[in-house]
Formats: C-alpha cells, structure tokens, sequence
C-alpha cells in the first residue's frame, strides 16, 4: 500500500489548528495538511483564548501549563506586541455549589503559579495568557505552521465507510494517515452527531458586541453559572459570548451595570461542543482514521504541544494517562472538571 | 426655478405630485421659520428652503439625507422622524443633538455634532398591535402585488410602508421597453386591493418571531404629529423592502449638496426639490441619464453628465445627446468640496490617480449599484452571501417570505409577479418561475459595479447611512471592529478588498442586524434543590475520601477550595492529599485520602496568604 502524502491532515481554522501544525512539523517532522480560512478581522469571535482551564485536577493543569510554555517556543513575535500577552480574569459564581468548586479551582491555579484574589462573587485571576488570535491569523512565518500544506476549507467532506475515512476539500482528496478535527465547526461540520463519543453535546453560542457602556469589571469577566464571558474591547465596548439559548437575553441583561438600555453593534449565532462534565474528549475515533479535539474550552490553542505528541506517540506516561482517560469511549468517572449547567 | 423648489408646471410632474401649492404652510424650527405646501415632509420643505446640512463630523460637513436625519421634538417632547412627518402650519421643532458650532454654511446648517446624533426611539413595548393573516413590509409593487394576490384570496392583510406614498421606486427605475408604465402597474394593483390595512409614514425596524415591529408618524387631521410603536402579527410575513443605493466610495461624498440618484428623484418628482440651480450627474447606470434629462427639463442646468463606463449604450444617452446635454464617460468621481457657490466636484480617468476633469454645481447627483435592503430578512434569521458584486438573501424561512428588489428582482413586471408568487408559496403553493428579464445589452448597456476613487483629501464614506464609516488608512487590512456596519458599508469593505468575499454574508449577518437593544434584568440561576454533587472530586483522593475536621487554633478559618497536604509534600498541586471542601469556625472540613489518614493527623493548608498548619479537631 502507498505511503499517504500527509502524516497528519488538521482540519480546524483557528488558533490551535496554527499551533498544532506548527508542533507536528517543527518538533515531530511530520507531513502535515492543514485545511482552514484564515478567520476574517471582521467577524465576531466566538471564543477567548486565555490559559485559565476550569480545571480541578492537576494532570490537566500539567497538560496545560506544559502546552503553554510550548506555545511561547513556537509563536513569533509579531513586531510591536507579543501574541501572547496578559490579562485579568475575573471568574464569578452564582451558586453555591459552583462557588466550592470555583474556589478549588482558584486554589489549583494558585499552585500553578497564577496569581488570584477572592472576590465577593467569586475570584480575580491576574497575569492570565492570553492569545492575541487576531494577530495569530495576520502573523507570517510561524514556525513550522508554514510548512504544512494548506487547502482552504471550502466544501470540505467527510466520508467514513467501513472503517476508513476519506477527506476532501473541493476537489482536492486529501491524502492522509490521521484525519484530526481540532475546532468545533470542524466536528460539527464533518462528524455526524450519532458518531460523537458521550459526554459531548451541540451548544448554541451567541456572540455580541455591545456600544461602549459602563467599564466591566475585568478585561474579562466569566460569569460561570449564568454562562456568559464579557470582554472588554476598545472604548468600553463590550463583547459577550453567551453559551445556550435559554433565558438568553434575561442572563445577558444580568451582566451589565447600565446605564440602560445598551446598544448592540452586531451579533452572531453559532454553535460549538460542549462536554457535559467540564473534561475534554480527546484521541482516535473507531470509525476510520479520525482523532478529535472537543471540549477543551478557552484553553484550546495550549494543548498544542501535548496534542501533537498524543498524535505521534510520544507522549511520556503522565500525558499517556490523561489522553487515555480522557479519550473516546473510556469511562469518564475520574476525569470530570467544573461544568456549568447553562448548555443548550 | 424658486429657491430650491422647481417650478410648479415642470414636465412630467417634476414640479411635485405629492403638493398642494395653493395650500402655503409653514413650520419653526429651532426658532427658524420654515415654509412649504401642503404634501410637503418636514425634510422636504427644509431642503426647499436650502437647508441642506446637518452639521459636522469632526472637521467634515456632512449633508441632510434621507437615511441620516436628526429627530425633531415638539414642544411636549415628542420625538418625530424630519423624513416621514408631514409639514403641519405652526410646528414649533427643536433638532435634537448636541450642538456643533457655526463654523460654516450657518444659514444652511442645523449645527449638529454628527457624531453624537440622537435617534428616534424604538421602544421595546408596542403602543398598537394588529393582527393578519399577512403583513408585508414594503409598499412597492411587489408588496402591492403580494397583497392584491392576499385580498383576492380573502385574506387578511397590513401593510407597512415608510415613505408617505406606495409605489417603492418603480416610477424612477420605469418600465422595460413597452412594458405598461409604473404609474399604471401601480394603479392596477390599488385598484385591485380591497379592504386591507396600509400604514404609510411606518419603518419597520425589527422582526420578533411572526411579528413586524414598527415606528409609525400618525397625523390625525387637526392635531398635532405623533410617533408610536406598532406591532403587527401576521400568519405569514412578507419582506419587500426593496434595494438601496449604493454611495460611491471617494472623498467628500457626504457633502452638502451631494445626493443619490434615487434621493434626488423622489424629492424632485414628490415634492418639487432640487438642490439648487446646477447638477453633475456622475452615474454607472442609464437611469442616470434619464434623471438629469427630467432636471433638464424642469430647469436645472446639468453641467455634465459623467458615466464610469466607457461606450455605454441606451436610448437615455441618445435622448441626452439629442439634447444637447455635454457628456463624460471611462471616469468616477475623485472628490467633492465645498465652494462658495456650491460643489466643486473633481473626476479622474480609470486607472489615475490625477483629476482629469473639475466641474462645478450647485449639487452632485451620484449613484452606486443596488443593494438588496437585507436588514430585516437577516433580524428574521435569514442569510446572506457576496454574488454578482452584492449580498443576497439566502436561506429559507418556514414563515417569512421575499419579494421584488430585496429577493434580487430587477424588472418592474418581474417584481410585481415575485409579489405575487411570494405570496402563493407562503401560503402553500408551490413556486412558478419568475421571468426578469433585461433588454439586450447591446442596446442597453448593463450597470457597473459601484464607483471607488482612488485616495484623495477629505472623508470619504462607505454608505450614506447612520454608521458614519470612513474609508480606513491605506495600507489597512480591516475595519474597525467596534462600529456598527450597514450592508452598505459591508460591500463597499469588500469592493475595497477589507472582507473577503466568502466572508461578507457573515459578516453583514453580525453587523447589519446586531439585535435589540440589551435591558437590565435580575436574572439568577435557581439553587437546585438537593446539594449538587461534586463530580470533579471523584478520583482525586484515593478510593475512600474521608470529610475530616481541621483545625489550627481557635480561632481561624481554612478557605473552601485551599489544597491540603501532607507535612513534607507541599507546592505541587498533584502531591495534595486533601481539599477544604467546607470552611467552620474553627478550621474547615476536609477530603482526605482515607489511606493518608491511617498514617498521619498532621497536615499544611495552602491558603492564599500563605500555609498554615493544620491537625485533626479531636472528637
């Protein structure tokens, strides 16, 4: 049988798609496809992409802080500011199960080196990594992600029969050994929803953008029981990301402090995967040569470096044992993380 | 000509088909008084008597049109739209903005701060709700299409329409080779209408589920103006809400005196207003032509008029050339400026950057391609994609139907038969083929895309609408990402290379139709009612995790969620063999390894101030 002309093909447009190509090529010599879009400046973002997991266990804080030390080898500079810089994160609960569970987690990043204060709803997080995905998308030459083949991510196929997969973009077949689904759209795009492994669920997402207002509390402000994250954007303005349709409007008018009513500048509806228990599912499908990535929240583009050892098997024993448990099908009693119950 | 206003007998009814002129009427505002006829707006007797400039947008003038306008309060307060309240003797207004100065063109202005315009409020709650089994937006012939085809069915209708007139833009677009002419296609389908309700002076501005949300000006006969909010339910929901101009991209293309072609129709044929004396025509499409001649005619002297195209053919060009009419083409317009007689506007060839030709006039008559007015289909949950060098609807809506310019029509006949088929597919009915069909561009040549100048001094806008944005920088590879974006502004950023193609349709979804405005709530979660458990401690301290009371002294508290570990394990999270799970007064209650307390009683807390021991309270 004929070598694939690809290793590893990446179908995923965002920042971890950039971050594990350039791991896979640069660190692992891989062959690498990417299939992706450059994501347009003027979109709404559907994400923050800050390095605070709401995690309570520390292999996964391990997982993390490891992908993040990776993240500065392989991310230029892009001239007059670093893409990755820091910011606060201010991360409330309502209920008082949520603020036990809040606190443990404040008490983990302690530990990890994160500096965090309590606060009166929950706690303020400072010197938080935060990638500038933006300027991720607009910045040339990243190590190893320009070595990987891109195909723009227009009429992209998925085809699994009888345990192979065949992938496409246009025309094009893309040949290759492993077919990994590193965004959301990816999955929900290519992967019909009967093949998701359990715990992963379609969520509704809503992204807007209010007129300047009343400064918020925190350049970024999660509001972990309403389901809402706010960022502060140039002005005062403000970008909400609401996770769920319910009492949508009703949670996000709970945020603010007025003065009222705010205006909206533009709105966007989209979906992503949300993981019942708060864990990532992580590695190889059954069906075909497929590994996702799902569920791994606003920490995503740190998995990078651990993700791509997953992928070529390098992994030492520790990250071994996480991507096991946490892999499709395996028994998900020991990996639960905080979950919201905001879903759907 | 008289002022701005044209004369009274202009051919072909260009002295104002909407004005009673043995009816004077006049109103005050901001202490001037006003003067006009009855049919007059508010807008139109203000441009008549050469008010034609809002105010200010940093430096820049910025000219009164019909999609950016202040509201006007009355003496109690109310807040009235200039452009769709009808002049009524003794109006005593005030502009509503921030006040900008009288730097220049004092007797013109309404020296606003552009940038701090206030609006017409759009409440939240209705003052009027209606039902019917259809409601249409848009009083143009594929609306009155839709709804002849309704009430010929027995059914229910409400129409809703912003301008004081139905009819949409028919008359200025014409008819197609010998096709009946739009005044009669008009009048066939009012004539056809039977019993339906019809709310002119009304903007619809939002769609919640099966119900068009709208402001509406009532002018009862003998009281004053008044604004309200009206919402309409209907069984189905039809969009007709036609197309809009495009503004050319270049520089001082929102002066005073700078107008569209559609713009300068409708005030002209309604209401017998041009903006003064002289006109360049610049224009990339043959209606263009057929408007100056209609000026010409009524008396305004047309200095030039300018086509981007080079070798276009039509019969309006031939009309034009026969009368003597002095013509450009292969040129867009480079800038606009002030002078002190009127417009100085500046034209360079395709591919210069240099001004060929300098032409001056009291006004500026300018024209872009159409754009489907997309903003309700997209708050309806519609899309939209970049084709043929505009967005266009896509998408289908179980209850919400298109028609007419909007659905991409572009015919007269073709937009009163997708009025009609509209409606049947609403209702059930499968659809027929709509024919649109063109004269042969041999013999009329087909619109170009919307003008984009090169760079040159002075602001240049991407749309005339409310968002007020600037061409950015050059060297630029975005727009801002916290200002509002027309359509408008969507597809001059792509004609500008700022939004790729693939991505405009996005990009106007979240930008054209952002939502309702955000309200104050108290919402909370509801405390479920058992204790919640913790899943994310299953596993985490062995196979028996055993709740132990620790205590230090007697009088501190352990935080909830500190790590607890074992004497000489202390600073990496992972060698934790406990957590604070509850705090108590004194000390906390803790999980534990069962295991680790078979061998020991002593432990550190890791709080946030720092590490304090801890033991096991003795029972």
């Amino acid at each position: 049988m004929a070598e694939p002309r690809f290793d590893v093909a990446i179908v995923g447009s965002g920042p971890l798609s950039l971050l594990l190509a350039a791991e896979l090529v640069r660190i692992h010599g891989k062959r690498v496809a990417r299939i992706g879009n450059v994501p347009s400046l003027q979109r709404l973002p559907r994400q923050v992409s800050i390095c605070l997991p709401l995690a309570t266990r520390p292999s996964t804080w391990r997982l993390v802080d490891t992908g993040l030390a990776e993240a500065r080898e392989v991310l230029p500079g892009d001239g007059s500011e670093p893409l990755l810089a820091a910011t606060e994160v201010l991360v409330t609960a309502d209920l008082a199960a949520s603020r036990t569970g809040l606190d443990h987690m404040a008490h983990m990043a302690l530990g990890h080196g994160l500096k965090a204060r309590a606060r009166d709803t929950g706690w303020l997080f400072s010197r938080v990594p935060v990638l500038r995905d933006q300027a991720l998308y607009e910045a040339h030459g990243m190590a190893g992600a320009a070595s990987a083949v891109t195909y723009p991510a227009t009429d992209v196929r998925l085809e699994i029969a009888d345990g192979s997969a065949t992938l496409s973009a246009g025309d094009t077949q893309i040949d290759a050994g492993l077919i990994v689904l590193v965004d959301d759209a990816a999955l929900i795009e290519l992967l019909p929803t009967e093949l998701w492994p359990e715990p992963l669920r379609l969520q509704s997402i809503t992204s807007t953008l209010t007129a300047p207002t009343s400064p918020i509390a925190a350049p970024v402000v999660h509001a972990f029981d309403r389901g809402v994250t706010l960022v502060r954007r140039d002005g005062n303005a403000v970008l909400a990301i609401i996770a769920g349709d319910a009492d949508l409007e009703t949670r996000l008018g709970s945020m603010f402090a007025g003065p009222f009513p705010i205006r909206r500048m533009a709105t966007s509806r989209s979906h992503r995967v949300a993981s019942l228990d708060g864990a990532p599912v992580v590695g190889p499908l059954a069906a075909g040569r497929i590994f996702i990535a799902a569920g791994l929240g606003s920490a995503a583009p740190f998995f990078g470096g651990p993700l791509a050892r997953a992928i070529t098997g390098t992994s030492g024993d520790a990250e071994t044992a996480w991507f096991t448990a946490h892999a499709p099908g395996s028994d998900r009693t020991q990996v639960a993380e905080l979950s919201t119950r905001v879903l759907t | 000509m008289s002022g701005h206003r044209l004369p009274a007998d202009a051919p072909r009814g260009f002295g104002g088909i909407e004005l009673d002129r043995s009816k004077s009427l006049s109103f005050t505002l901001d202490g001037r008084r006003i003067a006009g006829f009855a049919g007059d707006t508010l807008l139109s007797a203000m441009l008549a008597n050469s008010i034609d400039t809002l105010g200010r947008l940093g430096e820049a003038p910025i000219g009164l049109g019909e999609r950016l306008l202040p509201p006007v309060a009355t003496k109690d307060g109310r807040l009235l739209p200039l452009e769709r309240t009808p002049l009524i003797e003794g109006l005593e207004l005030t502009a509503q903005g921030r006040r900008a100065g009288p730097r220049f063109r004092q007797q013109s202005s309404l020296r606003l701060a552009v940038a701090q315009l206030k609006t017409v409020p759009m409440a939240a709650t209705a003052d009027v709700t209606l039902t019917a089994d259809l409601v249409i937006v848009g009083g143009g012939v594929a609306g009155l299409a839709a709804a002849a085809a309704a009430t010929k069915a027995g059914r229910s209708v409400v129409l809703v329409e912003r301008r004081p007139w139905l009819g949409g833009d028919a008359r200025y677009y014409g008819p197609v080779g010998e096709a009946a002419s739009p005044e009669i296609v008009v009048d066939d389908l009012l004539k056809a209408i039977d019993g339906f309700t019809v709310l002119t002076r009304t903007e619809a501005f939002d769609i919640r589920g099966s119900t068009i949300v709208a402001h509406q000006v009532e002018a009862p006969a003998g009281e004053l103006p008044r604004g309200r909010i009206v919402a309409v339910t209907g069984e189905r929901l039809l969009l007709a809400t036609g197309s809009n101009q495009r503004l050319p991209v270049f520089s001082g293309n929102r002066l005073p005196g700078v107008r569209s072609t559609i713009e300068a129709y409708h005030l002209a044929k309604r209401y017998g207003v041009s903006g003064g004396a002289s006109a360049v025509v610049s224009t990339p499409s043959n209606y263009g032509y057929r408007l100056a001649l209609r000026l010409h005619e009524a008396g305004v002297a047309i200095r030039r008029i300018v086509d981007t195209r080079v070798g276009a053919q039509s019969r309006f060009i031939d009309f034009a050339k026969a009368s003597g009419l002095s013509l450009g083409s292969g040129q867009v317009p480079l800038s606009a400026t002030l002078g002190r007689s009127g417009l100085s506007a500046a034209f360079v060839n395709e591919g210069s950057t240099r001004a060929a030709a300098t032409l001056e006039a009291t006004q500026l008559i300018v024209s872009g391609a159409s754009q489907p007015e997309l903003s309700l289909w997209m708050l309806a949950g519609g899309g939209a994609s970049w084709s043929g060098g505009r967005l266009v609807a896509t998408g289908h809506l179980p209850h919400v139907g298109l028609a007419g310019a909007v659905a991409g029509f572009a015919t007269l006949e073709a937009c009163r038969d997708s009025g009609r088929v509209a409606y049947d597919v609403l209702f059930g009915a499968e659809p027929t083929t709509v024919a649109d069909t063109q004269i042969d561009p041999a013999f009329e040549t087909p619109d170009a895309a919307t003008p984009v100048a090169p760079r040159a001094d002075g602001a240049a806008f991407l749309d005339a609408g409310t968002s007020l944005l600037l061409r950015p920088v050059a060297g630029a590879r975005s727009l801002p990402t916290g200002h509002a974006l027309s359509i408008g502004d969507v597809a001059a950023a792509v004609d500008l290379g700022l939004i790729a193609p693939g991505d405009a349709g996005a990009v106007a979804g979240e930008r054209g139709a952002p939502g309702r405005d955000i309200v104050a709530t108290a919402w909370r979660p509801a405390e479920p009612e058992a204790g919640a458990p913790s899943p994310y401690l299953e596993g985490r301290f062995g196979a028996r995790p055993t709740r132990v009371h620790l205590i230090v002294d007697g009088r501190r508290v352990f935080e909830p969620g500190a790590l607890v570990y074992a004497n000489t394990g202390r600073g990496d999270p992972g060698n934790a063999v406990g957590v604070i799970v509850d705090a108590a007064t004194p000390g906390g209650t803790a999980l534990i390894d069962a295991a680790v307390l078979e061998t020991m009683d002593r432990f550190v807390v890791a709080m946030t101030a720092g590490p304090s021991p801890a033991r096991i309270k003795p029972s």
